[in-house]
């Protein structure tokens, strides 16, 4: 029996994205998926804090040495929900099969992430979720980020990496990698907010653009403010106030539950003829 | 973007927390609210504007209720919160002392406070990519001294009343700059900003 964990939206998250060569078809079509090698893979987490706050970080591994490339985004991923766009049909199988090109069998965030089925809590594929898994085809990052109003592979795209990487641009391959997990989190924070009904978990989108500018990361300066900032920033101090009510009220009842000393006068004297 | 009828400008100061990760720097996130000043403007059916401005330093060490109280007094559902770097200011006010005497009144103050996020709040912060230039340059203009870079301690009294208060009025006076276009007739809210610092002063 599959069980969902679709109650509340993930607070632990790495948006992975991934970057790859593969040897061109005769027909000049997409090569199959199993033939694509990774070159740059890259892990934005987003760790939820108290009072509604995000902590963010962004790391890329390039494998010029695949198997600690491999331990390394494995090592990302774990206790951590995996977010990705079509991750589940294309980003996580070519990962697992470049772990195991390398005899790499012991890296337990991957294999969660991989062998994680398309409705539980341990890997959220965002084309599956909006697609209603599978009901809707034919969408792509690019185009649904363009009617959200997110910035989306604006400096290349995904057909160009073979090219930038034979003639030496590893760099700007990660950079590009990076501003595809950037879109893909603006993107999670408001299909995830959407699908849990819980709208201030889209202020993930603006507190990313926070963190943005506090680190000043200049290709991602895209991010800072969406068009839709007014409603993501007042849903984001939204979120901080409720978890703020939320922390006093649990204390409020442990006070009731418990008259610890040092309880509030107050909330004694509000529930005195009780107590 | 248009200026809206009933704004609450909060220039707070903050009591910087050690890195608990023993960096021996600050916290960058851990603030806790120390002062603040707060500069109510209310826009009536005659195109005038009236101002109301509170200043309130934290004499008693333990931060926060008090604080958060007499902060949220003034706020409605039609109230547009404005600062600077509102999320620190927010997530300060979260942070109320456990098994505070004042707990209860603590989650009414919240409550008005999520009921003033009702409105898109405004972060000063956001106007530039250089905030303090255009803050200063806005208090510059209208006559105000340029504060955003002097320190701010609780030690002086006068001196942090002084300096939260400019940094207020310059953040109105930045936010009507950014949202009424030059040659706006309600740009006549600045004769009555004139009127009332010079009467406030006078008092």
């Amino acid at each position: 029996m599959f069980r969902s964990n679709d109650m509340s939206p993930p607070t632990s998250l790495a948006v992975l994205d991934i970057e790859t060569v593969a040897a061109t078809t005769e027909d000049n079509s997409f090569p199959p998926w199993p033939t694509h090698r990774p070159v740059v893979a890259s892990v934005l987490t987003a760790d939820r804090r108290r009072y509604g706050q995000w902590q963010f970080e962004l790391e890329s591994v390039t494998f010029d040495d695949g198997r600690c490339a491999i331990e390394r985004v494995s090592h990302l991923l774990e206790r951590r929900t995996v977010i990705g766009f079509n991750t589940r049909g294309f980003d996580l199988p070519a990962l697992a099969v470049e772990a195991m090109r390398h005899q790499h069998f012991d890296c337990a965030g991957l294999s969660l992430a991989w062998r994680a089925n398309r409705y539980s809590g341990n890997h959220v594929d965002l084309l599956d979720v909006i697609s209603s898994f599978g009901g809707a085809r034919g969408a792509n990052l690019a185009m649904l980020c363009a009617e959200l109003g997110i910035p989306c592979k604006v400096d290349a795209h995904g057909s160009e990496v073979g090219e930038m990487m034979a003639s030496g641009k590893a760099d700007a391959v990660a950079r590009y990698c990076e501003s595809d997990t950037a879109a893909t989190l603006c993107l999670a924070g408001m299909v995830l907010a959407l699908r849990h009904n819980e709208p201030t978990y889209a202020g993930l989108v603006s507190q990313f653009g926070v963190w943005v500018r506090e680190r000043g990361l200049k290709h991602l300066a895209a991010y800072q403010r969406l068009p839709s900032h007014a409603e993501l920033d007042r849903l984001s101090l939204v979120g901080i106030v409720e978890e703020g009510i939320e922390a006093l009220d649990h204390r409020l009842h442990l006070q009731w539950a418990t008259n610890v000393p040092g309880a509030s006068s107050v909330t004694k004297s509000a529930f005195s003829d009780i107590l | 973007m248009s200026y809206p009828p009933k704004i609450t400008v909060i220039a707070p100061h903050f009591r910087m927390v050690d890195d608990p990760r023993g960096t021996g720097t600050h916290s960058a996130r851990l603030v806790l609210l120390e002062a603040f000043a707060a500069l109510t403007v209310l826009a009536d059916d005659q195109g005038h504007v009236h101002f109301r401005q509170q200043v309130e330093i934290d004499d008693t060490g333990d931060q926060s209720v008090d604080l958060l109280r007499k902060l949220t007094r003034p706020l409605t559902a039609e109230t547009v919160l404005v600062g600077f770097r509102l999320d620190h200011v927010l997530a300060s006010l979260m942070r109320v002392p456990r098994d505070s005497e004042h707990e209860a009144e603590a989650k009414n103050a919240l409550l008005r406070l999520k009921l003033a996020l009702n409105q898109a709040p405004i972060d000063a912060w956001w106007l530039a990519s250089k905030p303090f230039l255009v803050l200063n340059a806005a208090a510059i203009q209208f006559g105000l001294p340029a504060r955003w870079e002097e320190p701010v301690t609780v030690a002086n009294p006068p001196v942090c009343r002084a300096t939260l208060a400019a940094r207020a009025q310059s953040m109105w006076a930045a936010i009507v700059a950014d949202r009424m276009p030059a040659g706006d007739p309600r740009r006549r809210t600045f004769a009555d900003f004139d009127r009332w610092r010079t009467t406030a002063t006078q008092l």
